[in-house]
């Protein structure tokens, strides 16, 4: 039996500090469903680490076999264990599948605008040319008009009006993406100067916020209210939710009381509605750790550091999730969640020989979301239903990879 | 294998005091929720290997403590972003005094391996053999460590280990023998 040394005074004080730092401590935050996620991830890393080292021990012995097998790539996830069944839209698919998009049946046409170049397709069957733009990086509808986001030649963004006949006016520059309200009553973004403008009331009022003072660049993701005038708007008031990314990661509301506040607990915020997601920290292996916050109390709903929160639904009800390695490239799966407690519902998840890139999404009602996806040189429309459906809501036409051919309607 | 209901049993049960272990070891509130996630899916992934109930808590810390390790090992550690406004869930008793937080620093100031035989030992209190397993080192290690530690507290920060009558607790209070060495 072991002998259990008594511990001397200084011990004493010292195990008396560290009880008191932490003895009050009883949060118990993780949740069944985020560890048996972050278990099925360090499952893949495992099968990839064992894989590759197959392919390595065998490329000592025949190198010339496994150069033209063509080597495990690194990044590669390998094939989740479901079997690979023929999507459908009317057929509710495995809750995890390797994203194959073979045989994606196509379905309607999206349900919501959207521009390919400079044309504008609405919902409602009008086509609209857009003149004096080389094309649409992003689209709001405001009014009978639009508000878009344009880049020239040289990488200078900006926000510009578009009318219902395509003419453009109040050409201002824009720093980052543009931002709507959950309604999308209210349009919102930043300046390269950290200025921050809204247009609302179907485009009669245009407004002047606060300007960001912490340094840029800058990059408005949301706006809190459907009426920007103060006293006009919600008792909580309305304000625009910027992000900056210049030497510090920072979150910054500019509101409707002419207040800029830093809002604490996140780096980013990646999407609001009612509900906030964001990011809290970029670890030093470049993955992202999120969190969805409670409007009321702030309280954290769910965490997690292996996927990140792009987008929530409409009503809230379900969240668009990918992995926390996402970056601008687009992410290589796609996962439906439910927004409050991060419970999977649909994920597709590239493997070897299904890799698609996600480059963006929007929600075309609260159970479907709209996904613009590059894979095997193609490009398309992919509507993903949180009942596990997949069709093409524009079938897929080839493309290069850094060209995507559409911008849909921010919702 | 087990069902996930104990396993979540499990989970609820242990989870707090393996937070409280990961913040000793990481000094954030951040990092701890991040450690013992991965050290629960990583004991999730072994869970039907586990044979011996008994054993649970030992084995679980051991995956928390090597996380904890692989965490320091990363060599970017250093540029993590991690906000100044992150909302950190402070524990701290009502007890807890300004010689407590003085100790507390001290601690945080630690190497690694240092802290985590601190922390096994006189947190944990687990005996210098069952740290030796728990870190996998030696108990001559443990012991050298932990003697470090001690000479480093001493002589950095004396004033937090004054003899304080008021504010000892009873087991506190130094033994005949203590006041003979002049502690």
């Amino acid at each position: 039996m072991t002998q259990f040394t008594p511990f001397d005074a200084d011990e004493r004080a010292l195990a008396r500090a560290l009880h008191g730092k932490v003895d009050q401590m009883n949060d118990a935050p993780v949740g069944l469903a985020e560890v048996t996620s972050r278990a099925r991830v360090i499952r893949r890393r495992r099968r990839v680490v064992v894989a590759a080292s197959l392919t390595a021990a065998a490329a000592v012995v025949v190198p010339m076999a496994v150069l033209a097998g063509g080597a495990l790539r690194p990044d590669a996830t390998p094939p989740v264990s479901s079997p690979s069944p023929t999507p459908s839209a009317e057929v509710m698919l495995p809750a995890t599948m390797p994203f194959d998009l073979a045989n994606v049946p196509t379905g309607e046409p999206p349900a919501v605008d959207y521009a390919e170049g400079s044309t504008i397709h609405a919902a409602d069957g009008r086509t609209v040319e857009v003149g004096g733009v080389a094309g649409i990086d992003e689209l709001a509808a405001m009014g009978d008009g639009w508000i878009a986001a344009v880049s020239d030649n040289s990488g200078n963004r900006e926000a510009v009006r578009i009318g219902p006949d395509g003419a453009v006016s109040d050409r201002v520059p824009l720093d980052g993406s543009l931002a709507i309200s959950s309604a999308g009553s209210v349009v919102a973004w930043a300046g390269p100067d950290g200025s921050v403008t809204v247009v609302q009331s179907d485009g009669a009022e245009t407004l002047k916020m606060a300007p960001i003072t912490a340094p840029g660049p800058y990059s408005a993701v949301a706006v809190t209210s459907e009426d920007c005038v103060e006293g006009r708007s919600s008792d909580a008031g309305c304000a625009v939710i910027v992000n900056t990314s210049g030497e510090r990661q920072e979150v910054y509301q500019s509101t409707s009381r002419a207040q800029v506040d830093k809002v604490p607990g996140f780096t980013k915020v990646t999407a609001y509605r009612g509900l906030t997601a964001g990011i809290t920290r970029v670890r030093d292996d470049l993955t992202a750790c999120s969190r969805v916050v409670a409007p009321t109390d702030g309280s954290v709903l769910w965490r997690s550091c292996d996927l990140q929160v792009p987008s929530l639904s409409p009503l809230a009800k379900h969240a668009v999730a990918w992995s926390s390695q996402a970056d601008g490239l687009g992410s290589s799966d796609l996962a439906l969640v439910t927004a409050t407690r991060g419970d999977p519902i649909f994920h597709l998840v590239s493997d070897e020989d299904h890799q698609v890139t996600v480059l963006s999404t929007t929600w075309e009602d609260d159970t479907h979301l709209l996904a613009e996806v590059y894979f095997d040189g193609q490009w398309g429309v992919l509507r993903v239903g949180v009942a596990r459906t997949l069709d093409w809501a524009l079938p897929p036409v080839t493309g290069e990879d850094v060209d995507p051919p559409y911008a849909l309607q921010l919702r | 294998m087990r069902s996930d209901e104990e396993f979540a049993a499990f989970m609820a049960a242990r989870q707090p005091a393996l937070l409280r272990t990961a913040y000793l070891l990481t000094g954030s509130q951040a990092d701890a929720e991040d450690v013992v996630q991965t050290a629960l899916a990583k004991l999730y992934l072994s869970w039907h290997r586990v044979r011996v109930r008994e054993s649970l808590d030992s084995y679980a810390r051991s995956i928390l403590v090597n996380e904890c390790r692989s965490l320091w090992r990363r060599p970017f550690r250093r540029r993590e972003v991690i906000t100044e406004v992150l909302p950190e869930r402070d524990g701290t008793s009502r007890e807890y005094d300004g010689r407590d937080e003085t100790l507390w620093r001290f601690v945080q100031t630690l190497p690694p391996k240092q802290r985590a035989v601190v922390v096994l030992r006189y947190y944990e209190e687990l005996t210098e053999a069952e740290v030796a397993a728990t870190l996998g080192i030696s108990v001559g290690t443990v012991k050298s460590q932990a003697s470090r530690a001690l000479a480093a507290l001493r002589r950095r920060v004396p004033s937090a280990l004054r003899s304080d009558p008021d504010h000892a607790t009873p087991d506190e209070l130094p033994t005949p023998d203590e006041k003979e060495e002049g502690r």
